[in-house]
């Protein structure tokens, strides 16, 4: 799920090489915190979010597989 | 005149007398089966005829417009700005059959995914057994990999034809469905005179209600409301 993770943000910045992911797994749900680079994060969240929450949509529904429920945030 | 309601002992005697009513061919028309034959007892007590609608095939500009403005929607009125060059030998169509292959990978799901180029738009088909798992609640995993997909290839490439994902048919049968929801509504509007309010659709599913009812007389379709909750208002028009 990481590598999802990783590999749509990357998709969509500038700079993939800022691009750094932590990881904190509960036994039911698990927490991404997101960092990019400062030019890059209008760029990941996107008008009204639509870009985050899109890329929240798909890593759920790997999450989906695991049973687990995920949450993302992004650190500016 | 734009349509006829035609009855007939089956679909073809219906659609010949339809056309000749209208004085066209059966290539600019649309046909909608309203009643379906019933064989009645012993072949006439209780029988129904077939009832169809025949509309020509027409779009005015007003409908035109308000698809124009779904379609910018999507892709959230993305500025192409290509500041990445493809590599040598590199088509659009390898990027993205590159990225989504790689999200599938991430999944752990195995599937065949197939590119094709068409004039305006990229046509990305997702086959195999366990594809399923992209399309989500009501398609949304899927819009959520298209609108990606176009957000993507737009900004970073400056790529200007649309990118369509489908899995299997899905597409297909809920463009089916669409469309017999709009005609269902429209039909009770003209009835009622009264507007309707579809629920909230994705932008794809609003095109499809808006395209469906263009042909509609005396009937106008308008979006209401932003984001997820952007609904179609199919309402009553003299």
């Amino acid at each position: 799920m990481k590598e999802l993770l990783e590999l749509l943000t990357k998709s969509i910045v500038d700079k993939p090489d800022e691009v750094s992911i932590s990881e904190v797994e509960g036994e039911k749900a698990i927490v991404y915190e997101i960092k990019v680079a400062e030019s890059d994060v209008g760029k990941v969240i996107g008008k009204h979010g639509r870009i985050i929450n899109a890329i929240r949509t798909i890593v759920r529904a790997a999450a989906v597989k695991e049973g687990k429920k995920v949450s993302i945030e992004l650190l500016g | 005149m734009n349509e006829v309601i035609q009855e007939g002992r089956n679909k073809e005697e219906a659609l010949k007398a339809a056309l000749e009513k209208l004085g066209v061919t059966r290539e600019d028309v649309d046909v909608e089966v309203l009643e379906t034959h019933r064989e009645g007892l012993f072949g006439f007590i209780g029988s129904r005829p077939v009832k169809i609608r025949v509309f020509l095939k027409q779009h005015d500009d007003s409908n035109f417009n308000r698809i124009e403005e779904d379609f910018e929607d999507e892709i959230g009125h993305v500025q192409g700005n290509p500041h990445v060059a493809y590599p040598d030998n590199v088509t659009p169509e390898d990027v993205v059959k590159d990225f989504v292959t790689k999200v599938f990978s991430c999944l752990e799901v195995k599937c065949d995914i197939e590119v094709i180029e068409g004039e305006n738009n990229i046509y990305v088909d997702i086959g195999g057994d366990d594809s399923g798992v992209i399309i989500g609640k009501f398609g949304q995993t899927l819009d959520a990999l298209q609108f990606l997909t176009n957000v993507i290839m737009t900004k970073k490439y400056g790529n200007k034809k649309k990118i369509l994902v489908n899995v299997g048919d899905y597409r297909q049968r809920r463009e089916t469905s669409v469309k017999k929801l709009a005609r269902s509504v429209a039909r009770k509007v003209l009835k009622s005179k009264k507007p309707e309010a579809l629920a909230p659709m994705p932008p794809q599913d609003r095109r499809i209600v808006h395209l469906t009812l263009s042909t509609y007389d005396h009937i106008a379709t308008t979006s209401e409301g932003t984001g997820k909750n952007r609904k179609v208002i199919i309402s009553y028009k003299d």
